[in-house]
């Protein structure tokens, strides 16, 4: 019992040193939605969904999962889906819903700003206007699926 | 409901004045949004509008710079590690996107709204991707914490009404494009010439080197590059130029490091 209750508090100083959380302090959710889960894995029960911005008390940490109270309950949200402040701006939610609804098609098809055009255009950087263009089209390749595969490959975010 | 009318004829006018197209307004979000500009909620530049001027500055980057590198493999490995940091920072907003210029110099970037730019002579240099996720997540820090868009963030030209105009549509007459272009330019002087206040870089390195840790890279991967390019430097070559003194970041990183 001596033991486990050394490794829980290792793991607890060792999230605390790797991020700013703590026990019996707020956090805040940052997605659209964050899945409160039953256990400190990727895998888990989904006990609760929050929305932005919502605050949870932290009430302990295991390794680089923070356990949280919530109205729905107590569950499990791993450290870099919450925020040390709340999310500043209230208009982010309409976006966020917004980026988080848009397909990669629909993203990877959307063509530079009008502004930006007419910008390059003027100060004669059409070329530059290319190459962003490029960019954004091989950036956006990477849909949400290839990182997230590329995570649990390389155990990086809650698939450590 | 008199306060509601006064505010959305207030609103109207601010958004007739700022040279917003109205076309597409839908009015009963408006008066919901207009509360929250009366109390202060919708302040600086929004997220249309700083993906708006971080296009324009990208642009500015990549024709100082070189152009871009257009290698599919080396864009997709910096997009990897850098869509891996950002899946986990605090601005979901954003859709974060990560290229190489093509210059022989030692240096980063971050665009408002989310482009981030490294050099080649940089991506010449690390060794790992614990080193390359230390870089990308210093930049990633400067956008999420806003300290580029900042710049303009108090220009009176992009308040209240902007934050708005972020539910609204792009930009679309010429007053809009004259305003962003005088944005964008601000920025890219300030981050190409003149470079960030120091205290911003710091700031960047802490929480980068946080962001990293969190996500499963080394801690310790961008006081390593920086060690790296500390030995190459000399009084002719600076790595970096836009940024703070080698050492001075190295002893603070180092710092930061040891307390974890």
């Amino acid at each position: 019992m001596k033991r486990i209750n050394l490794i829980f508090f290792a793991c607890s100083l060792g999230a605390l040193l790797v991020t700013g959380f703590e026990a019996g302090k707020p956090a805040f959710t940052k997605r659209y939605e964050t899945a409160v889960l039953k256990d400190p894995q990727p895998m888990a029960e989904s006990i609760a969904t929050l929305p932005y911005a919502a605050e949870v008390k932290v009430t302990g940490l295991q390794g680089k999962w923070a356990n949280v109270s919530t109205t729905n309950g107590a569950g499990w949200i791993y450290l870099g889906n919450l925020a040390e402040e709340k999310p500043a701006a209230d208009h982010s939610v309409d976006w966020l819903r917004a980026s988080a609804n848009e397909t990669t098609a629909s993203v990877a098809a959307r063509p530079l700003d009008e502004v930006t055009k007419e910008y390059a255009g003027q100060k004669g950087m059409t070329s530059a206007a290319d190459d962003l263009q490029w960019l954004q089209a091989q950036s956006d390749k990477l849909d949400k699926k290839t990182v997230t595969d590329y995570l649990k490959a390389s155990r990086k975010g809650e698939y450590q | 409901m008199k306060k509601i009318l006064l505010l959305a004829a207030l609103f109207t006018a601010t958004a007739a004045f700022a040279g917003f197209n109205l076309g597409n307004l839908n009015v009963g979000d408006t008066v919901k949004n207009l509360g929250k500009v009366a109390h202060g909620v919708f302040t600086g530049v929004g997220p249309k509008e700083e993906q708006t001027i971080g296009e324009s500055v990208s642009v500015e980057i990549i024709n100082k710079y070189g152009g871009l590198v257009r290698d599919e493999a080396i864009t997709r490995r910096v997009n990897l590690v850098g869509k891996s940091l950002a899946n986990y920072c605090d601005r979901q907003d954003l859709v974060f996107r990560f290229g190489v210029l093509n210059s022989p110099s030692i240096n980063a970037f971050s665009a408002p709204g989310g482009t981030v730019l490294i050099t080649k002579g940089l991506y010449d240099q690390v060794q790992n991707d614990d080193q390359l996720a230390g870089v990308l997540a210093h930049e990633i820090s400067h956008v999420t914490k806003r300290h580029a868009i900042s710049i303009i963030d108090r220009d009176e030209t992009f308040s209240g009404a902007a934050g708005v105009a972020s539910n609204v549509g792009a930009a679309s007459s010429k007053a809009d494009i004259a305003k962003y272009s005088k944005g964008a330019g601000k920025v890219s002087t300030t981050l190409m010439d003149k470079g960030l206040d120091p205290s911003k870089e710091f700031e960047a390195d802490k929480a980068g080197t946080q962001l990293a840790a969190t996500v499963g890279y080394a801690a310790d991967g961008l006081e390593q590059f920086l060690k790296l390019l500390q030995q190459h430097e000399t009084g002719k070559t600076k790595f970096f130029p836009t940024h703070p003194p080698l050492d001075k970041r190295i002893q603070k990183l180092d710092a930061e490091v040891a307390r974890r």
